[in-house]
């Protein structure tokens, strides 16, 4: 089970004549996914095919070439397919997802996918996805006068509600502040570890990366470059410079602290603590 | 010279005030950085500043003169402003119509726009995609062409409402250099939660509650690591690395700390 994609190429648009040639948003994309405790990064730069890429594991965007298997379901190009229940099992968070926010109260608008989807009691669920949240107390309220961080749980509790298997966000904390995002990216982690949803996101971030993912895929101009862990991906000098990525603000000051001091030690350490642990093993502690 | 004097202004959302008995000085040719949490009142700042919200109580003098109902129209035109969300700002079909709208709605003379949409669109490095439809830019792109068309209105002040927080790496990279060479040039306010950008400033504002809580120098403030925690801001990586080894015997600590700072303001 889980997601698995087959040689899966994208366009958006293909010439009826077929002389002309395709261009390709996604090339060849070989990809497994699990159904559970998975928690991947995707990043990439901005036009690489990113975004695209997960509008394909909910069926959103159909393969023109290639095969994906959706939790049992076969999706191909012209393949007719059921979509709902494709959609309920994978979640997906579209960036700045308050602006999809539209019922009169927090409560109503968890209960709408719930309900879209046939679900029994929507407002149970709808509860129980608040509870996860964190956002009982504002239930009842109008989500308009919330602040940008609780419209984004909500938003995502909407989606929760209706029990993915597989959560996937596109930038989910993009423009909130440090505190809100930290906050936030918890919240993800504890769905992750409690209740074993795999979590996918999309980011730029190379802090959320080393701090939360478990697995990166990098995308260049459509083509997966790395599918791997973190740690293997940070010392992949060659992937980071081509696929234009960021090291997480730590591995850059250990990188300047090396370069400077001259002296040799593992700058990729990816927590403060960490990092001051390697430099008291290298430069010793003095005792009094 | 006082471009910019604060005296004593408040706002408030229906009960809530978002900006609290506010003073502040801003000199011509200074680079303020507004540094607070989402919801800390920044933002309703910067839109008290250029007249799109009227305050409580409390006035605004911009360039020596009251910001009142007479006189916004006139004091707009001094204040230019790069919203966050680089899709919601542009109004042309082409990066060069874009650029040309501010010149219009000032009555600019047809041969003296094609001079100004040339320099300013060099300024921020746009200069070869003035044909271009905005849709097709990166974000980055879009908002160096939002940021010409702020620049060829001539305004004395420009302030930077969160520009970076909706970019990709490369994007702030390239945001922020068209902001560093505009530093010393203008007048510039930059509202960001990134302490990174905080750097590049001349004078750093702390906000929390719709309140000043600290004002000063980007070395000065980011010494205050509490009241900065008080405010819901993240200090640098560096910074809390620099915490830890100061507070430890650790061997050659002075040469340690002397790197970390540096590298704190090389960024």
């Amino acid at each position: 089970m889980g997601i698995k994609l087959s040689e899966v190429s994208f366009a958006y648009f293909v010439p009826k004549n077929k002389k002309k040639p395709i261009h390709f948003t996604l090339k060849n994309i070989n990809l497994n996914i699990n159904s559970q405790d998975e928690f991947i990064a995707i990043a990439g730069h901005t036009g690489s095919g990113k975004s695209t890429l997960v509008q394909l594991l909910n069926a959103l965007n159909l393969p023109t070439k290639g095969e994906i298997e959706i939790f049992g379901h076969i999706v191909k190009n012209k393949s007719k397919i059921k979509l709902k229940p494709i959609r309920k099992t994978v979640g997906l968070v579209f960036q700045f997802p308050e602006y999809q926010i539209f019922e009169e109260t927090v409560l109503k608008d968890i209960m709408f996918g719930p309900k879209n989807f046939g679900a029994s009691d929507p407002e149970t669920v709808a509860r129980e996805a608040a509870e996860i949240m964190g956002i009982t107390d504002l239930l009842e309220r109008s989500p308009f006068n919330l602040s940008g961080g609780q419209m984004r749980k909500v938003a995502i509790a909407g989606i929760l509600a209706s029990k993915p298997e597989v959560l996937i966000l596109d930038e989910p904390t993009a423009g909130l502040d440090p505190l809100a995002k930290d906050e936030f990216l918890t919240f993800l982690k504890k769905i992750n570890d409690e209740y074993h949803k795999s979590i996918i996101i999309i980011t730029h971030d190379m802090d959320t990366v080393s701090k939360y993912a478990k697995r990166v895929l990098v995308l260049k101009e459509g083509e997966l470059m790395y599918d791997g862990s973190k740690t293997e991906l940070f010392k992949n000098e060659k992937i980071i410079s081509e696929c234009n990525l960021d090291y997480p603000e730590i591995v850059k000051v250990m990188k300047g602290l090396k370069e400077k001091l001259k002296v040799d030690f593992d700058e990729y350490q990816y927590t403060v603590e960490d990092a001051f642990k390697e430099l008291k093993r290298v430069f010793g502690v003095a005792h009094e | 010279m006082k471009i910019i004097e604060i005296k004593n202004l408040s706002f408030k959302y229906q009960k809530l005030y978002a900006v609290k008995n506010l003073s502040l000085d801003i000199e011509q040719g200074e680079f303020v950085c507004i540094l607070g949490h989402n919801g800390s009142g920044k933002s309703t700042l910067a839109k008290l500043i250029v007249g799109l919200l009227k305050a409580n109580s409390g006035s605004i003098y911009i360039d020596g003169i009251e910001l009142t109902e007479e006189t916004v129209d006139e004091l707009r035109k001094k204040i230019g402003i790069v919203f966050q969300n680089p899709d919601n700002q542009f109004v042309g079909v082409t990066v060069k119509d874009d650029i040309a709208f501010a010149l219009e709605n000032r009555q600019v003379e047809r041969k003296k726009m094609v001079e100004l949409i040339d320099e300013f669109s060099k300024l921020v490095s746009m200069e070869k995609f003035l044909e271009h439809n905005p849709e097709d830019l990166s974000g980055g792109e879009k908002q160096r062409v939002a940021i010409a068309g702020v620049l060829a209105a001539k305004p004395e002040v420009v302030i930077f409402d969160e520009a970076t927080s909706m970019l990709d790496p490369k994007g702030v990279r390239e945001v922020i250099k068209v902001i560093k060479d505009l530093k010393g040039t203008k007048t510039i306010i930059s509202i960001t939660h990134n302490l990174a950008e905080a750097l590049l400033a001349t004078k750093v504002i702390v906000m929390n509650d719709g309140e000043i809580v600290l004002v000063g120098t980007p070395e000065e403030v980011f010494k205050e690591k509490q009241i900065l925690k008080d405010s819901k801001l993240d200090i640098l990586e560096s910074m809390k690395l620099l915490e830890l080894i100061e507070n430890s015997n650790i061997n050659n600590k002075e040469k340690i700390e002397d790197v970390l700072w540096e590298l704190s303001y090389l960024k």
